[in-house]
């Protein structure tokens, strides 16, 4: 047997008193030095999931490892691990320095030491010219580095954060995002981030855990869940797609031939499909063609009934003639431009059998 | 010239100054004309004749009166002290913690507001009679039943003024002190109390100040010997209207004045401090 996983969640059920189940037998392993993201709508428990590791929240049953040792009854105080809040819970009466300071004060740190480290922990999050400020004086993207330096002063084994983009507009979301992955490589140290944006987890994250319902759906790199998601609230939750439910007609190898409303397709499985079997055919928007040229397999007609301008690329709806729409992407470079449709226009769109994603039912 | 007035700009309409002006003077001519006559070089109460300050003399040789002022002082700080403490500690258990009776003890809390002052007092009167409070205790000891009774209507006051700053404390401050290894103690003194600061002297001077002009409840209460001014000065008042009365009142009022401003002073330098 390998060394055991740094930190684990046995079995975890968490009930409030009002009776609903938050957290509903969630068993997770996460290793040292990750990027884990715990990812889902709200009320899926991965919230609540985090503050039972904080020590925030108590589990109604299951147990919490952390580095080899049984922490579920552990007090917050104790834990080596710190959180940075939704909210950012920055101290509003007390400066930068005092609010990094703070941790290190109740250790008992001597002051000399002390100053020191806080130099070096708002270094680190670009915010040493701001030590005397006081929190109302900062922008939010500023408080949220005090939360992260007045964490990562105290040398955690785990850092969490508690949706830590949420609060913060889309262009400085993005500056962070690459800050955070930045000061993880680092200080070199586990991240746990709870979020339910899939675009944050998926560009953040090297593992992450769906959440559905206080379960987890599906564990995997960001790649493995977008690409190869096991269920169709996967696939669905981490980015767009169009789905055409159907039956199996005959399999060949991992080749499956599947009869739906709107026509045959030919799709590739990674599960064992069986003739007659009920399955649903994925398949994501910028996989889809508006071209005549490609393979004569898995073909649609349809009319553009709308199209948005993103900048970067449009997205078009197609009626088909069952009556259900589908989402295209066409990418705004020159081929693409010349490919968009006009709205009413009849339109063909084709992928290949590579691209779907099948799904038993 | 200057811009015309806009349609928010309310104070630079007539009619609202006129308003704000009688207003004023409504509260403060009586006062004023108070203040005025206690100058007054006259035995007569209400005639002009010159300048004196003999009022303020006799007021400073009357002993009762000294005395009584004494006592209302004592009072007052030792009430506001206590009523302080527990209406506090009472707005944070009524806030954090959920405990059975929780919502009978929220009701009956706000009571002492509504309550008629005279029934208060009567039953006071009445609680102290029955235990048989000894009532030849020495001063300042003889005040406590009146600093009890004084502390049992203020204290809701505070809990009232500290439970509503309380309702806009984020709860993520007191997790994320947890985080950092405080616990509930290191919590109350560095997070919790810097935060309910200004609602904590708002409260206190609330309570001060019932405390100070509080006459019916007061009057059920005190004896011979513990008497405050406003029962001693009414207990005068009753045989002979003396001017003096008057510069007693004007001591009063500057004084009150004078913690009030001193109170705003503190509280708008300490906000100018954490802007800065």
């Amino acid at each position: 047997m390998t060394e055991p996983p740094f930190i684990s969640f046995k079995n975890i059920v968490k009930e409030f008193p009002n009776g609903t189940r938050a957290v509903d037998n969630v068993s997770l392993d996460i290793g040292n030095n990750e990027f884990f993201a715990l990812l889902g709508p709200s009320g899926c428990g991965k919230t609540t999931l985090l503050r039972m590791l904080s020590g925030l929240e108590i589990p109604t049953s299951g147990a919490i490892w952390l580095g080899g040792q049984d922490i579920t009854d552990w007090p917050a105080q104790q834990r080596p691990l710190n959180m940075v809040f939704q909210s950012y819970a920055v101290f509003p009466h007390m400066s930068v320095g005092d609010n990094v300071a703070y941790g290190l004060k109740i250790e008992g740190c001597p002051q000399a030491e002390r100053k020191a480290r806080v130099e070096q922990a708002l270094a680190q999050v670009q915010l040493a010219d701001k030590i005397d400020r006081m929190p109302h004086q900062l922008s939010g993207g500023q408080r949220q580095r005090v939360a992260l330096a007045r964490a990562l002063i105290l040398r955690p084994k785990v850092l969490l954060l508690d949706e830590p983009l949420s609060a913060l507009d889309k262009r400085l979301r993005e500056d962070m995002q690459l800050g955070l992955i930045h000061l993880r490589n680092e200080v070199g140290i586990t991240f746990i981030m709870v979020t339910h944006d899939q675009e944050e987890a998926m560009s953040m994250a090297s593992r992450l855990a769906v959440m559905d319902k206080g379960r987890i759906a599906q564990i995997g790199t960001p790649k493995q869940l977008y690409e190869y998601p096991g269920s169709r609230f996967v696939a669905d939750f981490l980015g767009s797609i169009n789905f055409f439910p159907g039956k199996v007609v005959s399999t060949e190898g991992k080749t499956v031939t599947v009869d739906t409303d709107v026509g045959r397709f030919i799709n590739e499985a990674d599960f064992a499909a069986t003739a007659g079997q009920s399955v649903t055919v994925g398949v994501r928007p910028e996989m889809l063609d508006l071209d005549d040229a490609t393979p004569d397999v898995n073909r649609l007609e349809g009319t553009a009934q709308e199209t948005a301008y993103f900048g970067d690329y449009n997205l078009c709806l197609v009626r088909l003639a069952n009556g259900q729409s589908i989402k295209v992407f066409v990418e705004n470079d020159s081929e693409g431009r010349a490919r968009l449709p006009q709205i009413g226009q009849a339109v063909k769109i084709s992928w290949s059998a590579t691209c779907g994603i099948l799904l038993p039912d | 010239m200057s811009t015309p007035a806009g349609p928010l700009d309310y104070t630079r309409r007539w009619s609202l100054r006129l308003t704000v002006a009688a207003a004023l003077l409504f509260l403060y001519v009586p006062l004023l004309v108070m203040m005025a006559f206690s100058f007054n070089d006259s035995t007569r109460i209400i005639r002009w004749e010159g300048f004196s300050t003999r009022w303020y003399e006799s007021v400073w040789q009357n002993t009762a009166l000294i005395e009584a002022f004494t006592n209302s002082m004592v009072i007052a700080f030792s009430a506001t002290l206590l009523a302080t403490a527990i209406g506090t500690g009472l707005a944070i258990c009524l806030w954090r913690f959920r405990f059975p009776g929780k919502t009978l003890v929220e009701a009956v809390n706000g009571l002492p507001i509504v309550i008629p002052e005279i029934s208060l007092g009567v039953a006071m009167m009445i609680f102290f009679k029955q235990i048989n409070w000894p009532s030849d205790l020495a001063w300042p000891l003889n005040l406590l039943p009146i600093i009890i009774a004084h502390v049992a209507f203020a204290f809701p006051f505070v809990t009232l003024v500290v439970r509503a700053r309380l309702t806009g404390f984020d709860r993520s401050l007191e997790e994320a002190a947890f985080d950092l290894g405080a616990g509930m103690g290191l919590f109350l003194r560095d997070i919790l109390l810097p935060y309910l600061k200004p609602a904590l002297i708002a409260g206190a001077l609330l309570a001060f100040t019932l405390s100070l002009d509080d006459f019916v409840i007061t009057y059920f209460v005190s004896e011979v010997g513990s008497t405050t001014l406003p029962v001693k000065i009414y207990s005068q008042l009753r045989f002979k209207v003396q001017p003096d009365i008057n510069a007693a009142f004007t001591v009063l009022i500057v004084l009150t004045a004078s913690i009030a401003i001193a109170a705003a002073f503190i509280l708008n330098t300490m906000q100018k401090k954490n802007k800065s």
